[in-house]
């Protein structure tokens, strides 16, 4: 689905709690409730131990980006993101190990390194749609 | 229990479907026509001798959608009618995926013979169809990645390339010797789509996509098609007698599916079990024909095969893995120089191991060569790299 600026999720009632949970500052993992495991993305049962018994857990505002890319051309999704170009993504650690994919807002985007630390910055798209969005802070 | 042989192959040239540069312009199904009529060709054979036997056809599942119960019109078009169908869709493993299950269906006595036909043609037509992409792609892919402003395949890549020059020091001339040799490979293959010559300096000068990845870093998309015909030892001596036999194949779907806290440029293909279960080592492979959607996806695949404890990177530098170096890696050009014919690109890489096990490869032969590796990836997880792992190894009998 198209917005302006770019593409929207499908919103369904597996991911509905984490894009409102963004939407509202927070980024939400879901835990399970018996063998507390996280996981990302959002998923219907527990890819550890099968549990249908899944809670939505508060992240830590901060991670370290352990990957990241700046794309440099719009290739098979919305030419709205030609504008931004060229931008960061990259692959975000959370405290205890959980990676999520996230914008990453930097002054530079070619001073962004392996190591450095993000803090929690999401983009309000509705009231019901946030998007992980993290600021490099050093 | 029978061997299972490779008794005939065809390769219809690929295409950029450029009318304008006298290419062809085909759809799947006229590429599942050709490659249909080479095989046959290849094998003697008419197609009312395919009628009379008892054989299986597979295909992949192509970029541009089709019908949902497809292999059923795949056959009414071609007229023909096997005894059952196999269809994939595990991307860049489609053909390695096919390839394991036309070996069990003639490994289990339920047919002689089994037809492949690996055809895509991503570009045609050339005006997408669809919103963005020619498929409808994975939920995690629409929900988490293209919200952000990714582009797919390509900003995968690049966070594992990034990792691993992190990882391993890998640096941007050793993903470029990855181009350049399979590029020289390449010159020699008749049925490369890329075969003018590429040095270091062009390779550098090529601009990012998504940076680390330059665009001489991933494939080139084109239009193609490739047969294969498997059978079981018999079956093979009717057809020819210079059978490729399958020692063996493994595969692995979603590999490590506890995927987060892993480290995204190890790429544990399940290569360890087929050497163990086949009684051949490292040493006894003359050759590898290595998938290779990007450059780094071939130096994360020496280091997982084991050839390459030091990085793949600096085994590059140090050994050269063109047809006629050290050790041989994707002597057709692989899909990088060859073209890669979407979920079909596979084939390409399989049929360079027939034609080299046939001594059939011209100027790019290998010199006495008896055994060959080929491996087939698929599907760009979520924070993962290419979790449906495939790999078969091929020898003269
Ligand atoms: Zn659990």
């Amino acid at each position: 689905m198209e917005r302006a600026g770019g593409t929207l999720p499908e919103v369904d009632g597996v991911n509905k709690d984490f894009f409102e949970g963004l939407a509202n500052g927070k980024l939400l993992l879901q835990r399970c409730s018996e063998c507390g495991s996280h996981q990302f993305y959002p998923k219907p049962w527990c890819v550890v131990c099968g549990s249908l018994d899944l809670e939505w857990t508060e992240a830590s505002k901060e991670g370290k980006v352990y990957t990241y890319t700046i794309i440099n051309r719009v290739i098979g999704n919305s030419k709205e993101f030609e504008k931004e170009l060229p931008y960061a993504v990259g692959s975000v650690e959370l405290e205890g190990g959980i990676r999520v994919y996230a914008r990453l807002l930097a002054a530079n985007p070619s001073s962004i390194r392996i190591g450095c630390r993000v803090v929690l910055e999401p983009r309000r798209l509705t009231d019901k749609v946030g998007l992980p969005y993290f600021r490099v802070v050093e | 229990m029978t061997d299972v042989h490779v008794s005939g192959y065809a390769v219809i040239p690929p295409s950029r479907a450029r009318a304008d540069r006298g290419e062809a312009v085909l759809t799947a199904e006229e590429y599942h026509a050709r490659a249909l009529s080479e095989l046959l060709h290849s094998l003697g054979i008419g197609k009312k001798d395919l009628d009379g036997l008892s054989y299986a056809l597979g295909i992949n599942r192509t970029l541009w959608p089709h019908a949902l119960i497809w292999s059923a019109e795949v056959a009414q078009n071609l007229g023909i009618a096997p005894k059952l169908t196999i269809i994939s869709d595990h991307g860049g493993m489609s053909a390695l995926g096919l390839l394991s299950q036309g070996y069990a269906l003639i490994k289990s006595g339920m047919v002689d013979h089994v037809v492949l036909l690996g055809v895509d043609s991503p570009l045609t037509p050339s005006k997408p169809q669809g919103e963005y992409r020619l498929e409808r792609t994975w939920r995690y892919e629409l929900n988490y990645e293209l919200p952000l402003g990714m582009i797919g395949p390509l900003s995968e890549a690049a966070l594992i390339a990034r990792r691993h020059m992190y990882e391993h020091g890998t640096t941007p001339e050793q993903l470029g010797l990855v181009a350049v040799s399979q590029r020289k490979n390449a010159s020699k293959n008749p049925w490369a789509y890329l075969k003018q010559p590429l040095t270091i300096d062009e390779y550098l000068k090529s601009p990012y996509l998504a940076e680390p990845v330059r665009i001489l870093d991933a494939v080139i998309p084109v239009n193609g098609g490739f047969a294969l015909m498997l059978s079981s030892s018999d079956g093979a001596k009717r057809f020819t007698d210079k059978p490729v036999r399958i020692e063996g194949v493994e595969t692995q779907v979603n590999s490590e599916p506890q995927n987060e806290l892993r480290d995204i440029t190890k790429l544990n293909i399940p290569s360890a079990r087929l050497l163990e279960r086949v009684g051949v080592g490292l040493n006894d492979i003359d050759f590898l024909e290595l998938y290779d959607d990007f450059t780094v996806v071939v130096l994360m695949q020496l280091e997982a095969l084991g050839f390459a404890s030091e990085g793949g990177g600096r085994f590059v530098e140090k050994n050269s893995i063109t047809y006629d170096g050290d050790l041989p890696v994707n002597t057709g050009g692989g899909q990088l120089s060859g073209g890669q014919a979407g979920t079909a690109g596979g084939f390409s890489l399989i049929v360079e191991a027939i034609q080299q096990l046939r001594e059939e490869a011209g100027e790019r032969q290998v010199k006495g060569t008896t055994r060959g590796l080929v491996t087939g990836l698929g599907c760009l997880g979520y924070n993962h790299n290419l979790i449906n792992r495939g790999v078969a190894l091929l020898s003269k009998p």
